[in-house]
């Protein structure tokens, strides 16, 4: 496992060279297709109906829908930006 | 979040200006240049825990970094008594004298700006914003509070079609074209600008989006086409009558009619040439069905290339077994029957022989030498329309070829594009495909794909037949047209009908 260095470097390298935008880009492409983004919409749409609109805070709508939204992102999502992860570190320390 | 904007912003910004905000959206939340992306990877840091996060934040007041997630920014503010922040990750503002985020259109505007240029400086093309309404359309929706709503059990959107005698080859047509998601779209929100207007109800245009008002309208009872059946006799001359008609050549008809109907006085003048592009023309049906065929003849004297791009709005298929002549690929070998439309898009894009009695002037060598031929994608259309050529003419005989060719529910069409299939012939292609650096991998590998949307069928002869259509409905839903019948249908049916004309939409769109 990568410690909290090993992290810190990759996720540099990622931002230096744009990948993490190339990968936000995918995986919000992915969410969306996936219809996790609609559905975590409505859900905060319910949120904001539940509480009133003035008695809301971004804070609020986030410290409800985050377990949820969390739990349902589709696995192949997830997996599918583990792998493209992988494949750039490994592309990267070859290139050393 | 308060929609009226946040008074401490205001303020804020009459005192120092939009500059602090630009400066740290540029370099640390959408990175405009190499630059500030090392910038943003060295010194995207928590100046209290020296992490990344969660949810880091950047003072609007002073240098100063803080995790949102640990309290670290908010204790800034606290303490030094500044309250706007700005979140690192998607540029929002936060003012902790309101409690929350505050929305402004002014820095909105400037970060959309340095999105886009973000985007496209690493290659990604431009940035989808979502619609937004205008001052006008806020004041219709406002007097129009009745709104739509698509379940998924909706069935608006499907209408039959009433057969006017042999005319279930323009109905099935018809319902296929009225499933184009981006046709809809264009039409729904009344993009088109009638170039007849001196002349109502000569525009096949007009009469395609009368149609769409009529499919949405909720309205159950099956249309009748006499309109559009009319502008297409008297624009389309060859279709004119009551005689059965081939659907195939009403599409393409079609096509062509709208095409020329939709180009304004705008496209008509601008005639500058532009040699990458394959298609000049930026109509909707230009946009959406246009592709590009690359044809590369290569005489065999010298092997020189000699390559020509032309634009294509459907691509046709042979079914029989192939032509005897020699092909130069390996693969299923000549003679095969193709027996899914890819084995019909692999031939079809496989480099033939054109013979010692079709010698072509090389333009290299310039001698009249035996060459081959090969076609492959350039460019892919948004919808792509195949025409399996299910009826064979010749001077002796006319037949129905019924054989069963399997279709996929989603293509991809990345093996038949040119820069893949001319890899595969290019013997000395080893140093220009092969860069020493390594370029990264294209990151999105389903760019190339393809859901079929619908299927159009032929049963009964070539003499005496009938059309119907398969459509798709809200992404997985299928139903079978039959002129005025709508039925229920599934996927598995669709994949066994023998399929005449099959399209597919493009899975993942560019934006332009």
């Amino acid at each position: 496992m990568a410690d909290d260095r090993e992290y810190a470097i990759i996720n540099q390298r990622l931002v230096e060279k744009g990948d993490k935008e190339r990968l936000r880009a995918i995986l919000r492409e992915q969410l969306i297709k996936s219809g996790w983004r609609d559905a975590l919409k409505l859900e905060c749409r319910r949120v904001v109906q539940e509480q009133g609109l003035d008695n809301i805070s971004v804070d609020e709508i986030i410290k409800q829908v985050t377990p949820h939204a969390r739990a349902t992102i589709p696995s192949d999502v997830k997996q599918d930006l583990l792998n493209r992860i992988k494949e750039i570190v490994q592309n990267e320390s070859d290139s050393f | 979040m308060s929609a009226h904007g946040c008074l401490h912003l205001n303020n804020f910004k009459a005192a120092k200006g939009t500059r602090p905000y630009r400066l740290i959206h540029s370099f640390f939340v959408a990175c405009t240049s190499s630059e500030a992306r090392k910038r943003k990877a060295k010194s995207c840091l928590c100046h209290v825990c020296q992490r990344r996060g969660p949810r880091l934040h950047a003072c609007l007041h002073c240098i100063f970094f803080g995790c949102y997630g640990a309290g670290h920014i908010q204790a800034h503010s606290q303490q030094r008594k500044h309250f706007l922040a700005v979140d690192l990750t998607y540029g929002v503002v936060c003012c902790f004298q309101c409690g929350d985020y505050v929305y402004d259109r002014e820095l909105e505007i400037i970060a959309q700006k340095h999105q886009t240029k973000a985007s496209l400086s690493l290659g990604l093309g431009q940035v989808y914003h979502s619609w937004e309404p205008s001052e006008e359309e806020i004041e219709l929706l406002k007097k129009h509070t009745r709104r739509k709503k698509i379940t998924d059990s909706s069935i608006i959107g499907l209408r039959g079609l009433v057969n006017l005698g042999n005319t279930c080859f323009m109905n099935c047509i018809v319902q296929a074209l009225l499933k184009v998601p981006l046709l809809r779209d264009f039409f729904l929100s009344d993009r088109h600008i009638c170039q007849f207007q001196d002349e109502p109800g000569r525009c096949l245009v007009c009469e395609i989006s009368r149609l769409f008002q009529e499919f949405y309208s909720g309205n159950k009872a099956p249309l009748t086409l006499h309109r559009l059946l009319h502008l297409i006799w008297t624009h389309a001359r060859h279709l004119a009558g009551y005689e059965q008609q081939d659907a195939h050549e009403f599409f393409i008809a079609t096509l062509d009619v709208l095409h020329r109907h939709c180009r304004g006085p705008n496209e008509q003048q601008s005639t500058q040439p532009q040699e990458n592009s394959v298609n000049r023309c930026t109509c909707i049906i230009d946009k959406i069905f246009t592709g590009g065929l690359q044809s590369d003849v290569v005489c065999q004297a010298c092997h020189g290339v000699s390559t020509t791009v032309d634009p294509f709005w459907d691509i046709s298929l042979d079914l029989g077994p192939s032509p005897s002549t020699k092909v130069v690929t390996t693969g299923s070998g000549p003679g095969s029957i193709p027996t899914s439309l890819q084995d019909c898009l692999e031939r079809f894009t496989r480099a033939e022989h054109l013979g010692s009695s079709a010698k072509i002037k090389c333009s290299r060598c310039l001698s009249y030498q035996e060459s081959t031929k090969q076609l492959t994608m350039k460019k892919l259309p948004v919808v792509a329309s195949f025409h399996l050529k299910r009826f064979e003419h010749s001077n002796r005989f006319h037949k129905k070829i019924s054989s069963f060719i399997a279709f996929p529910e989603y293509l991809d069409m990345s093996p038949f594009m040119s820069h893949r299939r001319n890899i595969n012939n290019n013997v000395n292609s080893t140093s220009s495909d092969r860069p020493d650096r390594p370029v990264h991998k294209p990151l999105i590998s389903t760019e190339n794909m393809y859901s079929l949307f619908a299927v159009i069928n032929h049963v009964g002869t070539i003499e005496a037949g009938h059309y119907t259509a398969y459509i798709r409905q809200h992404r997985d839903h299928w139903f079978k047209c039959d002129d005025h019948l709508i039925t229920k249908a599934d996927i598995r049916d669709v994949l066994q009908s023998e399929g005449y004309l099959l399209f597919y939409h493009k899975m993942i769109l560019e934006y332009e």
